[in-house]
């Protein structure tokens, strides 16, 4: 019997997506849009506005704000992409953030024949969901596939979430810089890089920010690190890795804004 | 259990005086406020409180903190009547202190620059302030000013009960939505009023000083009267439904501090 719980438990953690997560908590959210909307066209950047009634970084988090408001509890659960048992993005399941981002490029190609009240939703969920498939932390890998991946660290003594650590690994130890400096210090690629990351769909992103958590995040900060006493190299590292993430994900968010409203 | 802690009252306490909006607000105001004077206001602004003219932001705070100026502690109050018209008793009101500096910049060369330029600071400051609307109190409402806590919540999915935490109305109308847009500086506010509310700025600038405290009291009870059907709570959906409103708070206080700078430094 307990054994049977045990699966039934395990069953649950597994599907069940991560609820309260905040991939890059706010300050990430703003930092990546704002960054894509210093890469657009003036044309699409106007659109954006147009549609926005703002910039995109004003509607960064707007997603976590509303996923436990009605009618909006539906995209709670697109915050994350499941990963399978060969560390594999899963294809086609659609309480996942790959899923919608790819349903909704696709749906935004018509967008002249939507309301625009559906034009500014679809673009909100975009904003954030772009950023979240960068997170590391926001690809869910089953805690029966993988349990080596589930674990906590501490701070000052005390349980500290792996997962908190990550959304907000960003903007650790800067508490007091602005998207701006962010972007300055991050910097811009070249035409021939931008090109090249752009390239691809939501599932491939999403696939190498599981490459990056396994291959990078994981070891970087293994099991039990104490937080708070984190060597400045290792701090380097967290860094460099939330940095490129954020990189990309401004990089193919602008990518995507521009392949739906370039004229 | 979850309806009674759905539902728990709001907490009444005291609180000491009204101050500014966030500091990262003010300035957002006073960026927009710059760009939208005219060429010749923006070059006195400049010659009498410097090249950062955001830098004013807060100044009557600041002085207080250092323990200077101390009698400013209460002019960040608008006092208004039952009708929402001006009702200071005494000279401890944004409206009359406004009124008195406005007067001194009016009338600047009866007085040496650096009284013009703490006048103007003055004028900044308490323009910005009035617009805060847990800066306002209203003649016979309960509610009004700062002095009581609303619920507020986090909010759950899948129908869960909310939690309901106290929260003061002072800080969620001052600084509770800067904490959605982390990373934000006070020119990204500026270009966000600039997108949602330029195309107001002749209908939020049009009409006298009285004119837009009236328009204060109306949009300060507007929000009471939301709390009051919300049993005097002010949870997650409300709050996130009132964040265009509290943008266009910010947009009225930079649209009206041009419009009064350019009138009064003519």
């Amino acid at each position: 019997m307990k054994r049977l719980l045990f699966v039934a438990l395990a069953t649950f953690i597994t599907v069940c997506p991560t609820h309260r997560a905040m991939a890059w908590g706010n300050t990430g959210h703003a930092v990546i849009a704002y960054y894509a909307e210093q890469l657009l066209d003036e044309d699409v950047k106007q659109k954006c506005h147009h549609y926005l009634h703002s910039t995109l970084a004003f509607q960064a988090s707007w997603m976590d704000q509303y996923r436990s408001i009605e009618p909006f509890t539906e995209c709670d659960k697109w915050h994350s992409t499941n990963i399978d048992a060969n560390y594999k993005v899963v294809v086609g399941r659609h309480d996942t953030a790959a899923f919608q981002i790819e349903r909704i490029r696709k749906e935004m190609a018509d967008y002249n024949s939507m309301p625009d009240s559906l034009v500014k939703l679809n673009l909100r969920y975009l904003i954030h969901m772009i950023g979240d498939a960068h997170c590391p932390v926001h690809v869910r890998w089953s805690r029966k596939e993988h349990p080596e991946f589930h674990y906590s660290l501490l701070n000052k003594g005390k349980k500290y979430s792996y997962h908190g650590f990550w959304d907000s690994s960003l903007q650790r130890w800067r508490t007091k810089w602005t998207a701006e400096r962010y972007v300055e210090e991050i910097g811009f690629l070249s035409k021939g890089k931008a090109k090249k990351i752009t390239k691809g769909t939501a599932y491939d992103w999403t696939q190498e920010t599981a490459d990056v958590a396994r291959t990078k995040c994981f070891p970087l900060i293994p099991a039990g690190t104490e937080v708070s006493t984190l060597p400045q190299d290792k701090r380097y590292k967290m860094h460099y890795i939330a940095e490129q993430q954020v990189q990309r994900a401004a990089y193919r968010l602008a990518a995507v804004l521009t392949e739906i409203f370039k004229e | 259990m979850k309806r009674v802690i759905l539902f728990i009252a709001v907490v009444l306490v005291g609180t000491g005086v009204a101050s500014a909006w966030s500091r990262v607000y003010d300035k957002a105001v006073l960026e927009v406020a710059y760009q939208s004077m005219d060429e010749k206001t923006q070059q006195l602004v400049v010659k009498y409180v410097g090249e950062d003219y955001t830098k004013p932001a807060g100044h009557l705070a600041w002085h207080r903190k250092n323990g200077r100026m101390l009698e400013t502690a209460g002019w960040h109050t608008l006092h208004l009547d039952a009708n929402l018209q001006p009702a200071a008793k005494d000279e401890n009101d944004a409206l009359v202190q406004t009124e008195k500096a406005l007067q001194i910049i009016r009338n600047r060369k009866s007085y040496d620059n650096e009284e013009v330029a703490m006048a103007i600071r003055i004028v900044m400051n308490l323009v910005i302030d009035m617009h805060n609307l847990s800066n306002v109190k209203i003649e016979g409402i309960e509610l009004s000013g700062t002095d009581f806590k609303v619920g507020t919540s986090k909010g759950t999915s899948g129908g869960r009960t909310a939690k309901i935490t106290p929260y003061s109305w002072k800080s969620l109308w001052t600084s509770r939505y800067n904490t959605y847009h982390g990373a934000y500086s006070p020119q990204m506010y500026a270009e966000d009023i600039k997108i949602m509310f330029g195309n107001k700025r002749e209908e939020f600038s049009r009409g006298s000083l009285n004119d837009w405290v009236h328009d204060i009291g109306l949009y300060t009870k507007q929000a009471y009267d939301v709390l009051e059907q919300n049993n005097r709570q002010f949870l997650h959906k409300t709050i996130q439904e009132h964040e265009e409103f509290h943008m266009s708070c910010l947009a009225r206080a930079s649209y009206r501090l041009a419009a009064l700078l350019n009138e009064t430094l003519k």
